[in-house]
């Protein structure tokens, strides 16, 4: 008995420390996790905002100091633009660690090694896509003396600091404790992969694909007339013209980081084109890789249109100089993307916002200038047919010979799991998919090594309009309308960025891989949608087609690429109504929550009722939209019924025509579902119902004849039902905020460490965006209104969702979220109390 | 209260231990109360030093000394728990003395867990961890050092 007894104390306290020692499966090292000295307690010691302090950092030349406020905005002063950015990277790697962490295992494909098989798919995925190798690549290319490289260099020098003082102290942030992994050493490579993660999730879209998939279903005609290469709405460029053709700016293809290097080639191919294009139907590769773009976060692909700049000069200000509001709209969550700071030092003096991961400041002003941006969302995807066949395994054809695929070999580690090998093919157009006997390249602009951090950098130095354009001629991916205003009142938005010209064929569709529809250059950087001091005085970007139908070149269509337009409308008529703004002004037309598609159908649809028998709810429902105001405000019945109304006016006009030609959703739901979040529908409607409301549209297969007035008053009756099903009985007590909420999750994807979903006011369409799901977690990532009062004097302010903390139990955690929602915004650079200041000082 | 071994066969009264200042329980009530202010200094200060184990080497100690000394089990444990709970509960709640946010940040770590953001639950999850880690290692000591002493001395009742 004594030996069992022995034995069974050995063996229960071995299994015991084993467990707390090492773990086991998904169960961390609990007895470093639990330590109460250390461990994830040290969250708690973390979460004590920065005390002042002299901190001693390798690879500093100079002293700096870093003076913080209350909440816990940093001024950072450095006698060199060195020191400044090795203390930009200290001070992400302080307050956003885990963050930064998190961004490079996504960007890098080794998320499955934090977080367990149900990543693989998003590291199978930019392992392919190639994140990685195009940061490599422009490493690479990048001059290691140049502006870029010594801040990438310094920067990480500051985030290694960071690494080190853990290291020696073991207080890690709770996180890493947890899973007992622990960030490597920061290069200058994994600044660039995320950089270039953004890159994609702005630009990366499965839009050819899905056209395809329509094409298959409802012909190609129809698909072209109901999801036109331009729009049928009326919209408001921001460049009216007129317009220039330059030819086409040469873009090598052996610069794509991620294709196949052609060489000499093989034996002589014969093309079969009819196989390769789009009559061919759509195949299984295509539908591998729209199934993958589906199981992919949505803040890895480009999924909603997003992001509001405008401004405006001259009369149209109070001041007469010049005024700039830019709200960019990303997919929220806490920690932001965006971290706060002022940077100065002597060739620098920035403050805004920063990117985690970065140096420098992405969105913000300097003495002379600001600037903020929006997506163009132009196309940057296009997809290529290979021509394959059985007898060569390995090869395809381009350019009349046989190639060879170029195949790269990975392993990911996957925690609790065995290790997952994984091979990518590249062909000349970049990584391809293969499923049964078709193959699939994608070429992705953001495969072209592009030296944005060369153009964040110039730009945070730039003195005046034409220095900015020139900076940003460096700025290829993502592709983004940058808005500008500077302090002797000029003001200007100009795209920037590959907009892809192909040699023939329609690049929205499948292209064949044979060579005829290679990329043979970009449009010049000179005849890209621009436009400076317009004579209106007023300017507004918010994704918006930025130019009109006699543009001579193709930049998109209106499917999966640009807005609507709504959001512009609304903003261009403020503007222009409103003479002598103040900042008050555009921070009031930053919170609008104006639909102004409602404002032009809801009469029409008030008009195609007035004759019509209703019922009591019918009639207090047509009440409340009669007095209505078009604003989704939180409390407003008529916002439910006007949302609720527009979905069902979409699903009755086109689900009889889905149903009739088996348009399959599945595939792809977010693109190819019938609803108010295909842009393509939503223009048509509008237009038909205004201008053209017998459109044949109106009148689906085996049903009888109809026109929008009928579709209007279906929909109508549909959407009195539905709500009462949901809302109950009495339209009065409707309030838009019992369908529609806001929700910022967490980054760790910690239900309770998120903020919400709290009831809201706003809709996709409306200037405060709501994007996405009735419960919304896309919008305004960051607001900010810059006022040019004077020579080198500004009065600026901005606020994001978030706090500058990614540490759950830190007060700087959320801290401005309550001004965010309620639409206040804070001083920038900060102006209150920075008494608290860091010393950073040369380590011996 | 001291609690001294009984044998089986041969019971005899315990040893009177006399000194200038006490009975020998009274001696042995000091012994207890020393050893287990010794236990929770050690588990404390070990803790406090990042040595999470403290509370599982001290509890094999515990069970190795008061097994030599022939001290009831009951008495080890006792001692062993306490320690353990007074060794990982100090380093805790001076946090929360200096203001670190202790609970806030169990329930950080129950939330990245996938759990209900309860930080308390994670708070008696760590002591528990410590008690565990006590009782079984004068577990182990006492059910070891039985293999060695046991043919030379009765078995511990309480064992």
């Amino acid at each position: 008995m004594r030996y069992v007894n022995a034995l069974a104390a050995t063996v229960v306290s071995v299994l015991l420390m084993v467990v707390l020692t090492v773990g086991g499966g998904p169960v961390p090292a609990l007895g470093h996790v639990l330590d109460p000295a250390g461990g994830v307690w040290n969250w708690g010691r973390d979460a004590a905002t920065a005390g002042s302090q002299t901190v001693r950092l390798h690879g500093m030349r100079a002293p700096a100091t870093v003076s913080f406020d209350s909440a816990g905005v940093p001024t950072v002063r450095a006698r060199s633009d060195r020191d400044l950015y090795l203390a930009e990277g200290y001070l992400h790697a302080t307050f956003r660690l885990t963050q930064l962490d998190q961004y490079r295992r996504v960007a890098e494909g080794r998320l499955s090694e934090l977080a367990g098989p149900s990543t693989l798919e998003s590291d199978r995925f930019e392992l392919q896509i190639g994140l990685l190798r195009t940061a490599q690549a422009l490493w690479a290319d990048t001059q290691k003396d140049s502006p870029e490289a010594q801040a990438l260099i310094a920067y990480s020098e500051g985030v290694n600091d960071r690494l080190a003082e853990l290291r020696r102290s073991g207080d890690w942030p709770g996180v890493f404790t947890l899973t007992g992994l622990y960030p490597r050493d920061w290069t200058p490579v994994d600044s660039l992969a995320i950089q270039n993660l953004l890159s994609q999730q702005l630009t990366l879209t499965s839009a050819p694909l899905n056209y395809a998939w329509l094409v298959d279903a409802l012909g190609k005609e129809r698909t072209m007339q109901w999801f036109p290469v331009l729009p049928v709405n009326d919209q408001r460029p921001y460049d009216v013209g007129p317009y220039r053709n330059l030819g086409v700016s040469p873009l090598p293809a052996e610069r794509n980081a991620n294709a196949a290097v052609p060489g000499g080639g093989g034996e002589a191919c014969t093309v079969a084109p009819a196989s390769l294009d789009t009559a061919s139907g759509f195949g299984p590769a295509e539908r591998a890789i729209l199934t993958q773009f589906q199981r992919l976060p949505q803040t890895q692909t480009h999924t909603f249109s997003a992001s509001n700049s405008w401004v405006a000069n001259g009369p149209a200000v109070a001041g007469g100089r010049s005024m700039l509001a830019g709200d960019p709209h990303l997919q929220l969550s806490l920690p932001s993307y965006w971290y706060q700071l002022a940077l100065s030092a002597p060739e620098t003096e920035v403050t805004g916002a920063s990117l985690v991961g970065l140096p420098g400041v992405v969105i913000g002003h300097n003495a002379r200038i600001a600037w903020s941006m929006t997506d163009v969302q132009n196309q940057s995807t296009l997809f290529y047919r290979e021509q394959t066949s059985p007898d060569r395994p390995g090869q395809y054809c381009w350019q009349g010979k046989w190639r060879h695929v170029q195949t790269l070999h990975y392993t990911i580690p996957v925690r609790g799991g065995a290790d997952v090998p994984l091979t990518v093919d590249l062909t000349v157009h970049g990584p391809m998919v293969k499923a049964m006997e078709q193959t699939v390249a994608i070429s992705w602009m953001g495969d072209y090594p592009a030296h944005l951090m060369r153009a964040i950098l110039a730009v945070n130095k730039a003195g005046n309009y034409q220095q900015f354009r020139e900076a940003l001629s460096d700025w290829h991916s993502p592709t983004l309308n940058f808005t500008y205003a500077d302090d002797q009142g000029n003001i200007a938005i100009m795209a920037a960025g590959y907009f892809p010209i192909i040699k023939a064929g329609e690049p929205w569709l499948p292209l064949s891989g044979t060579g005829g529809s290679d990329i043979v250059g970009t449009i010049p950087y000179a005849a890209a949608p621009q436009v400076y001091n317009p004579p209106s005085h007023v300017a507004a970007s918010a994704n918006q087609r930025p130019v009109g139908p006699d543009y001579p070149y193709y930049i998109g269509t209106s499917l999966n690429a640009f807005d609507n337009g709504y959001r512009a409308d609304q903003i261009y008529a403020y503007l222009e109504s409103h003479p002598s703004m103040t900042a008050d002004d555009f921070r009031t037309l930053q919170m609008d929550v104006t639909d102004n598609l409602a404002t032009r159908i809801v009469p029409r649809l008030t008009k195609a009722l007035a004759d019509t028998p209703l019922d009591g709810a019918q009639r207090a429902a047509l009440d409340q939209l009669r007095s209505w105001d078009s604003r989704m405000t939180a409390t407003s019945p008529g916002a439910s019924i006007w949302w609720t109304f527009w979905s069902n006016y979409l699903s009755v006009v086109f689900q009889p025509w889905w149903d009739a030609t088996h348009v399959r959703v599945d595939v792809d739901p977010q693109v190819l579902s019938v609803s108010a979040g295909l842009p393509s529908l939503d223009e048509d409607l509008e237009a038909w119902t205004l201008r053209d409301p017998d459109n044949p549209a109106f009148s689906p297969p085996g049903r009888p004849h109809g026109d929008a007035a009928t579709a209007m008053r279906a929909a109508f009756a549909k959407t009195v039902s539905d709500l009462r099903k949901k809302l109950g009985d009495d339209p009065s007590t409707w309030q838009w905020s019992r369908l529609h909420t806001r929700e910022i999750p967490s980054l760790l994807g910690a239900a309770a460490l998120g903020y919400g979903p709290k009831p809201s006011e706003g809709d996709r369409w409306t200037v405060n965006a709501a994007e996405g799901d009735m419960n919304s977690s896309w919008g305004p990532s960051w607001r900010m209104v810059i006022d040019w009062t004077g020579t080198k004097t500004a009065t600026a302010t901005a606020v994001y969702p978030g706090g500058q903390s990614d540490n759950p139990t830190s007060p700087w955690y959320r801290n401005f979220i309550a001004d965010w929602w309620n639409g206040r915004q804070r001083p920038m650079p900060p102006t209150g109390d920075t008494s608290t200041r860091w010393t950073l000082t040369p380590a011996s | 209260m001291t609690e001294v071994e009984t044998h089986e066969t041969a019971p005899a009264p315990p040893e009177a231990v006399t000194s200038s200042t006490g009975s020998a329980t009274g001696v042995g009530t000091r012994a207890t109360v020393a050893g287990l202010v010794a236990a929770v200094l050690i588990v404390t200060l070990a803790t406090v030093a990042h040595l999470w184990f403290a509370p599982f080497v001290v509890g094999v100690a515990l069970g190795a000394v008061t097994r030599l000394r022939a001290v009831r089990v009951r008495t080890a444990l006792l001692t062993a728990v306490a320690a353990a709970l007074v060794g990982w509960a100090v380093p805790l709640v001076w946090r929360a003395v200096v203001g670190e946010p202790v609970i806030a940040a169990a329930g950080a770590t129950v939330a990245v867990a996938g759990l209900p953001a309860l930080g308390w639950l994670l708070v008696v999850v760590a002591l528990l961890v410590a008690v565990i880690q006590g009782m079984l290692g004068v577990w182990l000591s006492r059910a070891l050092s039985g293999l060695f002493t046991g043919r030379r001395r009765p078995p511990d009742p309480a064992d």
